[in-house]
């Protein structure tokens, strides 16, 4: 049995997931259906049997079911539905219908029975069937299923957040395959990794505090890949802190995502010309300024904030590379090792050892992870577990035992509670960033 | 008049277009490239017909700017009538108004690549400035001929750009071929995305540390800890950082803004100091690395880095074969003749002193050709140096002619012995013609040094290379000089000016061998024009025997009178010079 996490709580993974899909076949067949037949139709019936015969063992498992389409995907329960087999091609068709109802979600809660449904495909028939318009369903209310339009202020959130997560997973996916074409000296497109950080610019405006939080993302495979995402998200963070334009937060982004890429074993073991090497494996693309740049900041970012005898002093850019990557190197360590909380990394880094880092990036960078930074695991003074979803002294968190989709309680306005302890990560704790995407 | 018909998406129209447009040019294309489509597929039309130009001219010809210009009233008279123009991209093609205006056709497509890339729509704004447009359509235009600049694809030009009315529209997913949902990619980013989302869906297997304090000495900044000191650190938060004041923030801005100036420089210098770890395999990719910054430097009119970083290295004197291994590696062969190329520049000139011996016969070749400062530039270049006899000798073992010759141009602001080291390998080059050109370099007062290589040659000479010595031998004066002219009056093969200026020489030679020569062709029934130069030559002798032969000459019944003329006039030579009458 896989880890088990409070959204699926005690059950094996994969049956849920087989669940849950099986709801959204079953729900694309029961609209199809009901666009077509009245309740007297025997089909319609078979339908409707089929869909509670679903729904009912899906929502033993999970509060609610939640079909939600967003960005030419459907998603239940912030998963993707897998681009293969019968779910799949239902999730497709119900773009189409979710596209002509102009809704972005489903949401199924216990309360739907099999009268609450009847009811709900009786209006959805005569809105479909001509008596009115499909996108007047939006705006009805039916007990047990709701649909919502994203432009609903909080599905819009839903949708950025989304939108940033999935760019933060595209920018890893470019950097995984760059760093495999650099393993065997092969080529690659760095137009491809720019357009993932450019990409990552525009979907992390004004989430910032979140895309900080995706650089907890841990897996099994954690790779160079990982950590240079890790590093770009802070530098992205950093430069924007500072003031500086789209394009330049983007170059100094591209500078980040490559800074460890290759050798692959860079990150996991420290070797002399380490650097070096990194460098020369971008030797074949540097046909341009800005590519001599890049490299000038790889060397920088290797050199401590003072600069070493006979070498220059680093730039602030490069120096906030060098943060970031010693930050995301407490908390994940080469080798699978389990690192620390990512307060205790921000206390670390903050002791300056030897001065090797810039005060000023250091404040910085200080400032934009936060004390507590977003993503931690604390402890609140009524002993329940939370996870913190933004900055600042009473940030918002959600309670670990509730799920990732679970009301977020903002200590600003619950005065009666307070973050009590920061916990360390455990070796059998999953990741706490489903709860930011919640 | 002149009739063209444009077919497009079905729809066509005939235009009638007068020679004079045609002959314009500027017109002729625009007159027919209005469709009956409107304003979307005017646009098309008119950005193939921009393309083609820029294929041709290449985008800074008049022509294109006037294409550009075309374009940019169409749009514009399009957007007054529609506010926007939105364009979609499609796999076979560019789609306004839900009809294609302009299909994907065969390799040379003008919207593929684009689709590719993921661009999925773009939109044209009104108020649509026509610089905006000119850059948006260059991009296009780069972006399907292959030139977008390095690292580029279109869309990043684009984003890079922000236009400000034009808003490009592209797909969230990067897939390789512009589709939505297909491809590895598009997989591998769902399997992270479920990991971001679903909890316990990342599989993580870490576990605790056996040693914490490795941990740390992994990261940087952190290598020297002591465990004492990590568990000092064991609290949990430190205050709040207090934030970057104002000139803080100036500062990091500064320093964190791309910095292109100085970049090259400080990259090389990077690679300098790294030397300590580049061993064989490694010193492979270093060398091809610092010609391809170099490169880029002189491409980017940079080459002041490349000096400044030399210098510093040059400075390094604990390392004199590195310095070596990188200036060979700097300044390759293909670099010196870029440099060459610009030697004008005062850096370039600078950086040519710096060329590793072994690439000097290329600044040689390049002399020929060079004028003016350049020319001087390199030849300093060269004389610099000041080469060895032995890497002298080596440079110019294979010289060609031209090359022999700034060899020798060279060898005489250098030294006696590079120049003796440099006729001596000449006089026995391979080639006739470079042996000349030692024989016309060296001097009279040199003759006696080089006889015997001279006689050698002569063996096996040819006419050109005989002429050469003659020459020599009658600037040195030498009575050899007699003997060879001689000789060579009684090939047969000799030409009419090349007998007249062996009689000339032994005249200038003298000496009794020359003397007989000569008088014996005046005496000779030969050509009057050699009889005549003979007479002339003679006016060099003053031995009497010279003095009878002209006045007997000239005294000849039935001589020549134009003979007789140059005979008395030997004769008036003679006497002036003796102060006798003639």
């Amino acid at each position: 049995m896989k880890p088990s996490s409070s959204g699926l709580a005690g059950v094996d993974v994969e049956r849920a997931e087989q669940t849950l899909d099986e709801v959204v076949i079953q729900l694309n067949r029961l609209l199809r259906i009901g666009a077509l037949h009245r309740r007297e139709n025997e089909a319609f019936r078979v339908a409707v049997d089929a869909f509670i015969g679903a729904l009912e063992p899906a929502l033993t498992l999970v509060p609610s079911v939640r079909v939600h389409c967003a960005a030419g995907a459907v998603y239940v329960n912030g998963r993707f539905v897998k681009v293969k087999g019968a779910s799949f091609e239902a999730a497709e068709r119900l773009k189409n219908t979710f596209e002509r109802l102009d809704i972005d979600v489903i949401e199924l809660s216990p309360a739907l029975d099999r009268e609450n449904l009847e009811d709900f495909l009786q209006a959805y028939h005569e809105a479909w069937g001509g008596h009115g318009e499909p996108k007047d369903l939006a705006h009805q209310r039916f007990s047990g299923i709701a649909l919502r339009s994203s432009r609903a202020t909080e599905d819009v959130e839903v949708d950025r957040r989304l939108e940033l997560a999935r760019a933060y997973a595209q920018l890893i996916v470019l950097l995984q395959e760059a760093a495999r074409a650099l393993a065997r000296d092969q080529l690659f497109s760095l137009a491809w990794v720019r357009r993932g950080v450019q990409q990552l610019v525009d979907a992390a405006k004004g989430q910032g505090n979140l895309l900080g939080g995706l650089t907890l993302f841990d897996s099994e495979e954690r790779g160079a890949a990982e950590h240079c995402a890790a590093v770009t998200a802070w530098s992205l963070r950093m430069a924007e802190e500072v003031g500086l334009s789209r394009r330049e937060q983007a170059n100094l982004g591209l500078a980040a995502a490559l800074h460890h890429l290759a050798p692959p074993s860079a990150i996991a073991e420290a070797h002399e010309g380490e650097t070096l090497d990194s460098v020369l494996a971008f030797a074949p693309s540097t046909s341009s300024l800005e590519a001599l740049d890049r490299c000038s900041l790889l060397f920088e970012a290797d050199l401590p904030a003072r600069g070493r005898p006979g070498w220059p002093v680093p730039r602030a850019a490069a120096q906030c590379l060098t943060v970031a990557c010693a930050y995301d190197r407490l908390l994940f360590p080469p080798d699978g090792r389990l690192g620390w909380a990512p307060a205790r990394c921000l206390a670390l880094l903050g002791r300056n050892p030897d001065g090797n880092f810039d005060p000023k990036v250091l404040r910085t960078f200080q400032m934009v992870v936060g004390k507590i930074p977003v993503g931690s695991r604390v402890r609140l003074s009524d002993g329940s577990v939370a996870i913190v979803l933004g900055v600042g002294e009473r940030p918002p968190v959600r309670l670990e035992t509730a799920g990732p989709h679970a009301p977020v309680i903002d200590l600003a306005v619950r005065t009666d509670l307070e973050v009590a302890e920061l916990l360390d990560p455990e070796p059998s704790k999953p990741s706490t960033v489903p709860f930011l995407l919640g | 008049m002149g009739s063209i018909k444009e077919s497009w998406t079905g729809r066509y129209r005939e235009q009638r277009v007068s020679n004079k447009d045609l002959r314009l040019g500027r017109d002729a294309t625009f007159c027919y490239a209005i469709p009956v489509g409107g304003a979307g597929t005017a646009f098309a039309q008119q950005l193939k017909r921009t393309f083609n130009l820029y294929r041709m001219y290449g985008e800074p010809h008049s022509m294109c700017r006037a294409a550009e210009a075309d374009i940019f009233r169409v749009v514009r008279e399009g957007l007054e009538a529609e506010e926007s123009l939105v364009f979609r991209f499609e796999a076979q093609g560019l789609v306004w108004n839900d009809e294609f205006v302009l299909e994907d056709v065969g390799e040379d497509s003008l919207t593929r690549p684009l689709f590719a890339d993921g661009v999925r729509t773009f939109e044209l704004r009104f108020g649509l400035p026509p610089t905006e447009l000119t850059d948006f359509v260059r991009f296009w235009f780069q972006a399907i001929s292959g030139r977008l600049p390095p690292d580029h694809s279109f869309a990043t030009l684009v984003w890079e750009h922000e236009f400000e009315h034009v808003q490009v529209g592209f797909r969230a997913v990067l897939t390789e071929d512009g589709s939505d949902q297909t491809g590895e990619r598009v997989h591998a980013a769902q399997r992270i995305l479920e990991g971001l989302t679903i909890p316990g869906t990342d599989r993580v297997t870490r576990t605790q540390p056996v040693d914490a304090l490795g941990v740390i000495q992994a990261v940087p900044g952190f290598s020297e800890w002591t465990r004492e000191e990590l568990d000092q650190a064991a609290i949990q938060t430190l205050p709040q950082a207090a934030a970057p004041t104002g000139y803080e923030r100036g500062k990091l801005q500064q320093g964190m803004r791309p910095r292109s100036r100085g970049a090259g420089q400080r990259v090389l210098w990077f690679l300098w100091k790294s030397m300590p770890w580049v061993d064989g395999p490694r010193w492979l990719e270093v060398e091809q690395f610092l010609g391809r910054i170099v490169n880029t430097l002189i491409d980017e009119d940079r080459i002041q880095e490349v000096k400044s970083a030399l210098d510093r290295v040059l400075e390094d004197h604990d390392h004199p074969e590195s310095q070596r291994r990188w200036i060979s590696a700097i300044l390759t062969g293909s670099v010196v003749d870029r440099l060459v190329e610009r030697c004008d520049a005062e850096e370039s000139a600078a950086l040519l002193k710096m060329v590793p011996l072994e690439r000097i016969p290329r600044l040689v070749r390049a002399i020929p050709n060079s004028r003016g400062l350049s020319r001087q530039r390199l030849e300093s270049a060269i004389i610099d140096r000041r080469p060895s006899i032995q890497t002298w000798v080596g440079w110019i073992a294979d010289a060609s002619v031209d090359e022999s010759r700034v060899w020798l141009s060279i060898a005489s602001r250098l030294s006696e012995a590079h120049r003796d080291a440099l006729l001596r390998v000449a006089l026995v080059s391979e080639h006739p013609d470079v042996r000349a050109a030692a024989v016309d370099a060296i001097r009279a007062s040199e003759l006696d040094q080089y006889r015997g290589l001279l006689a050698r040659n002569l063996e096996t000479s040819k006419p050109s290379e005989e002429d050469c010595i003659l020459r020599l031998l009658v600037r040195a004066k030498d009575p050899w000089g007699a003997e060879l002219a001689a000789r060579r009056l009684e090939q047969p093969s000799l030409t009419v000016p090349e007998r007249l200026e062996c009689i000339r020489c032994l005249g200038s030679v003298r000496g009794p061998r020359a003397l007989e020569t000569l008088i014996e062709i005046l005496e000779s029934s030969g050509p009057k024009e050699e009889r005549k130069a003979a007479a002339l030559a003679l006016s060099h002798f003053d031995e009497p025997r010279a003095g009878s032969a002209l006045q007997h000459a000239s005294g000849g019944l039935f001589a020549d009178r134009g003979l007789k003329e140059a005979c008395r006039t030997a004769l008036r030579r003679r006497s002036t010079r003796s102060g006798e009458p003639a």
